[in-house]
């Protein structure tokens, strides 16, 4: 799942992903906010989550870790 | 120019006027078919006099002899369009069908036949099924469609040549071209787009012709040309043609002048015309040119608005007249940089997470990139995001995701870059041949996605 997502982050950036906790979006990260429509459809189409529009946020989407760690949530919550 | 001054310089003129399925009608063929259908209109009933009747005829043929004979007896018409002439559709404001095979005109009386108020001045009716989707007539006088072809004669300055044409016959943008070819002493040649065959001959048998169709027609005459073969001029008709295709045409054809001739149908015909040739600046391509004589255009809010006395009088929508307003808002969005860019339509913006994008722009942009490619932009609803756009693709090379967005990114707004990617195969168009994008994103799902 990581590497997939990090390959998704670097194609639509255009930019290496150096930190796993460093900003993904905004000014300070590695693409636009607009992108995280592109990065949350990635993991709804390829890691067959459903995501809650009240979770579309930074807080969780905001570096590839703060994804890995909503997706594995989401994930187990399928398995429950 | 009327329509009488026209049919006198007709008679006893032996240059082939139409060519249509391997037949072929000089001028004076017309002007006695015109005569012929005149004299049995008038041994017709005389109530089709007061009443809009529908033409049910496709063949040009017989399809344009028959609209001038109705014009001159003062009938008043609706031109049919795809859905009439399949069965699929009634114009219920019409009393009465006409039927013309050539030889012998039939009327049949329409039972479903709905009275609807109408400007008095008006005798024609063009049935567009609309950029919006929703059906709408459009109600003109004869004289409009000749007034619009007189300027658009005076813009282009060109007289004698042959052209061949994939529109349909009964459309305006058809009309227009053919009101030019018939007070220009030029011939005229229809032709189906999936003919490549008929189309092959034409252009072997004469070498210097001019190619007149959509962008997608141009697109895709370009392989069915002889070899040989060195058209003269383009004329792209009907959509907003991307400067991609411009340079492609310019680039196999370096003595070719290309016309962007933007039409709009409640202007009865063209409206904008521009011309490139090799020595255009490529930045040029953008511009669709100055409006025609007789026209006046101006900008509020970025939309174009257009006044002219050729100007239609109104809209028929669901049984009820509406009168045009004027100046008329054209619903094209328009950015004024010396000249005229259209950036698309008013009502292809949507907004994708606060941001408002135009549907045509991006493409636009694409196709910059995707040269031998036809791309597509439509929009598609994802839960929980809302509207989001997928980018539709015929190309003969094999895409991938990698590679687009490697180039997309550096073309495109963030907001702008497509979610999804689709290879097609089959494009579906509208009557117009415009590329239905309706249809496109309705099958978005049976499209093979490029990953």
């Amino acid at each position: 799942m990581l590497n997939e997502l990090v390959e998704e982050i670097e194609l639509l950036s255009g930019k290496k992903v150096l930190d796993l906790d460093g900003e993904i979006f905004g000014e300070s990260g590695l693409m636009d906010s607009m992108n995280i429509f592109h990065i949350m459809l990635f993991i709804q189409m390829n890691f067959s989550v459903e995501i809650n529009p009240e979770e579309i946020s930074l807080e969780s989407f905001g570096t590839v870790n703060k994804i890995i760690t909503y997706t594995n949530n989401k994930l187990l919550e399928n398995t429950k | 120019m009327t329509i009488d001054t026209i049919i006198d310089t007709l008679k006893n003129n032996s240059a082939l006027l139409i060519s249509y399925k391997g037949t072929s009608i000089s001028r004076d063929d017309f002007y006695n078919d015109v005569i012929k259908i005149e004299e049995i209109l008038t041994k017709t009933n005389t109530s089709l006099i007061k009443e809009f009747i529908a033409l049910h005829c496709e063949n040009p043929l017989h399809l344009y002899p028959l609209i001038f004979a109705c014009w001159r007896q003062g009938l008043k018409i609706y031109f049919p369009n795809k859905d009439f002439l399949e069965g699929t559709c009634i114009f219920e404001n019409c009393k009465y069908t006409l039927r013309y095979d050539g030889s012998d005109i039939k009327s049949e009386l329409n039972t479903s036949y709905m009275e609807t108020a109408y400007d008095e001045r008006g005798d024609t009716v063009l049935f567009s099924s609309g950029s919006t989707g929703k059906p709408k007539g459009i109600l003109h006088h004869h004289s409009h469609f000749f007034k619009n072809a007189q300027s658009m004669i005076n813009e282009i300055g060109l007289s004698g040549y042959v052209s061949i044409t994939m529109l349909k016959p009964y459309l305006v943008s058809a009309l227009s071209h053919f009101l030019v070819h018939l007070s220009t002493e030029s011939h005229l040649i229809f032709t189906d787009i999936e003919d490549k065959i008929e189309i092959e001959k034409y252009s072997q048998l004469y070498k210097n012709l001019a190619i007149v169709g959509s962008p997608v027609h141009l697109l895709m005459t370009l392989n069915y040309l002889a070899t040989d073969a060195k058209p003269i001029y383009f004329f792209s008709s009907g959509d907003l043609i991307y400067p991609s295709v411009i340079e492609k045409i310019i680039k196999t054809f370096p003595s070719t002048l290309f016309f962007h001739v933007y039409g709009l149908a409640e202007l009865a015909g063209r409206f904008f015309i521009n011309k490139y040739d090799r020595n255009t600046e490529k930045n040029e391509y953008l511009k669709i040119g100055k409006n025609i004589g007789g026209t006046t255009c101006t900008v509020q809010e970025d939309q174009l608005y257009v006044d002219s006395d050729f100007l239609f009088f109104g809209y028929i929508i669901n049984n009820q007249f509406i009168p045009s307003s004027r100046p008329h808002p054209t619903g094209d969005k328009v950015i004024v940089d010396n000249g005229f860019i259209i950036e698309g339509r008013m009502d292809d913006e949507i907004k994708i997470g606060g941001n408002k994008i135009s549907l045509k722009n991006i493409e636009r942009k694409i196709s910059d990139i995707l040269k031998e490619s036809i791309v597509i932009i439509v929009p598609f609803k994802q839960e929980p995001f809302g509207t989001l756009i997928a980018l539709c693709i015929q190309s003969n090379d094999t895409l991938t995701k990698r590679f687009l967005l490697e180039n997309l990114r550096k073309v495109l707004r963030p907001y702008e870059i497509p979610h999804k990617y689709y290879q097609i195969t089959t494009i579906e168009y509208t009557q117009t041949f415009k590329i239905d994008r309706k249809k496109i994103a309705q099958n978005l799902s049976t499209y093979e996605e490029i990953k």
